[in-house]
């Protein structure tokens, strides 16, 4: 240990190096060797770095990355009254600005659906802001409004479902991707880090709820992470703030009296597709069985 | 003894696996696998991103007049940037940076046309509940702009204070004849609005166009109430107006 370098990560990395030649070396003396077991070879590496290895505060306690924030102290769920919903994509408009989400229309990591079933017809119309008469309304692809189609038709009954990530216990988004770019936090939010993604889209075809996009801009999925920059400093997500009739709800499983958990105490509630075995989080109020 | 050929091989086999493990061990971030199979450092990255929507609160100082209209009236469900955003190709983009920005004196932008935004609440379409405030855009406006009678901030009033009354346009309340009027009203919620009994609800200083919103809908049915939809069908809009104009005034001490 002759070099005084300060920079823990290049002090390891060359150990390493040095330590791989060595390997190198004995390896091709037993030219026998089958498998190399990771653990113990990062074990030798991070023991190569020496007494170094322990700052005092180290850059990831348990109580997770970031600053502040005990990722172990939250379950985070979410909530949506159908009830409530009027349709004015407000909540959608917030999203595209909180989260820079390309200003089309094909892309969103929320959108609302309308379900509209006409008299003597037992199967339910269903439009969202990307229906082309929706755009038309709208009188541009960059602006979101649900339009007077049905005018002149008998109604029996309507409603709208906004919908979203569902962060499922058990993510199936999360399983296919094959670089480990995506994950689920300790608090129940299934995030991905946009500068590992090798854009492979196994993740947008694997999400049984179409929550995931393209980002063409990006060359990367994207999905809703129910505003992780909001939430972890107290915040509600945006959707769920600008909501003016409170039709989303946000909050912590953790907490009796947080909004999530009296909604779902005091609603008969439901989820999207549960046979899928995904266990999602986004729990519904007044929707029927024909919304998936 | 191995053969030589198939020593190679093994050789060959050795060295792919040393790399792929090197590569394994070299290519993924510093962070990767600190907390599972992921790289720990992107959480704080995601938790680092830009806040947009902010809390009305915020923009009280800037914009105190607004504020204030806007919190006493109807629409302080309907917060600031709601309306006050900057959306795809809309002109105001640049006002976005000021939003954005950490300073407190925040700008925001110009809200749009009033006649495509109101309407995205209020025009009453297939799918919308029944109890959001709904009109028919084409025959309610008459092809005028919202804001010609409604104070976006407190739909309930033109902009210059005055409550708006269901027949249009905007009348002056006679505070005098809500007075006169409060006699039917008195034997429950008492003279001033201030109830002797537990039974029935304070009315004074009750904020007027709650006051106003609670006996249309007495009046219509759609709030059901034997007693007061009796005293409310009784009532003209503009008596309406008056007598909630003098329970507001009331003092609730």
């Amino acid at each position: 240990m002759s070099e005084t370098n300060t920079c823990k990560g290049q002090a390891s990395r060359r150990g390493f190096i040095s330590l791989l030649g060595k390997m190198c070396a004995t390896t091709a003396v037993c030219s026998g060797v089958g498998t190399v077991s990771l653990e113990s070879l990062a074990a030798a590496a991070s023991s190569a770095a020496g007494p170094a290895a322990a700052p005092a505060k180290p850059e990831f306690p348990v109580s997770g990355p970031v600053p502040e924030y005990d990722w172990t102290k939250h379950r985070w769920a979410f909530g949506v009254d159908a009830t409530r919903c009027i349709g004015c994509l407000r909540c959608v408009e917030a999203c595209k600005v909180e989260n820079n989400v390309p200003f089309n229309a094909q892309d969103f990591r929320t959108w609302v659906e309308r379900y509209v079933y006409l008299e003597g017809e037992d199967k339910p119309r269903v439009d969202s802001q990307c229906d082309p008469v929706n755009i038309a309304a709208a009188e541009s692809a960059q602006d979101y409004r649900f339009s007077n189609r049905y005018r002149n038709e008998k109604v029996t009954k309507s409603f709208f479902v906004p919908k979203l990530c569902n962060h499922c216990e058990n993510p199936a988004c999360v399983q296919v991707c094959p670089v480990g770019a995506t994950y689920k936090t300790p608090d129940g939010v299934v995030l991905i880090d946009e500068k590992y993604c090798i854009g492979c889209r196994y993740c947008v075809q694997a999400c049984p709820y179409g929550a995931r996009y393209f980002n063409e801009e990006t060359q990367t999925t994207d999905k809703c992470t129910w505003c992780y920059h909001r939430i972890t400093k107290g915040l509600k997500p945006a959707c769920v703030d600008v909501c003016p009739v409170q039709a989303r709800v946000f909050g912590d499983l953790n907490d009796p009296a947080s909004d999530i958990s009296l909604f779902i105490r005091s609603h008969q509630i439901s989820v999207l597709k549960p046979w899928t075995g995904n266990g999602p989080h986004v729990f519904y109020n007044g929707i029927d069985g024909e919304v998936s | 003894m191995v053969p030589k050929h198939i020593r190679r091989l093994l050789l060959i086999l050795g060295v792919f696996a040393l790399l792929f493990v090197a590569g394994k061990i070299y290519f993924p971030p510093k962070s990767f696998g600190v907390y599972g199979h992921y790289p720990a450092a992107s959480v704080k990255d995601i938790a680092e991103a830009r806040i947009t929507y902010r809390s009305p609160d915020s923009f009280s100082a800037d914009y105190p007049k607004e504020y204030e209209t806007w919190s006493s009236g109807i629409h302080k469900v309907v917060k600031c940037q709601i309306c006050h955003t900057t959306v795809g190709m809309r002109p105001n983009m640049a006002s976005l940076a000021g939003v954005a920005s950490a300073s407190t004196s925040a700008t925001l932008p110009t809200a749009g046309d009033p006649l495509k935004l109101c309407v995205k609440c209020h025009e009453k379409i297939a799918g919308r509940p029944d109890y959001m405030p709904q009109i028919e855009v084409d025959s309610h406006s008459k092809g005028q702009s919202c804001t010609a009678c409604h104070n976006p901030h407190s739909p309930l009033f033109s902009s210059s204070g005055e409550p708006i009354t269901a027949s249009g346009g905007a009348v002056t309340v006679d505070i005098a004849a809500g007075k006169k009027l409060s006699a039917t009203c008195a034997g429950c919620h008492g003279p001033e609005g201030v109830s002797a009994a537990a039974m029935f609800p304070n009315i004074a200083c009750q904020k007027q166009p709650y006051l106003v919103g609670a006996l249309t809908e007495y009046q219509s049915g759609k709030r059901g109430n034997p007693i007061m939809g009796g005293v409310a069908k009784g009532l003209s809009a503009s008596d309406i107006q008056n007598v909630a104009a003098y329970f507001a005034g009331m003092s609730c001490k």
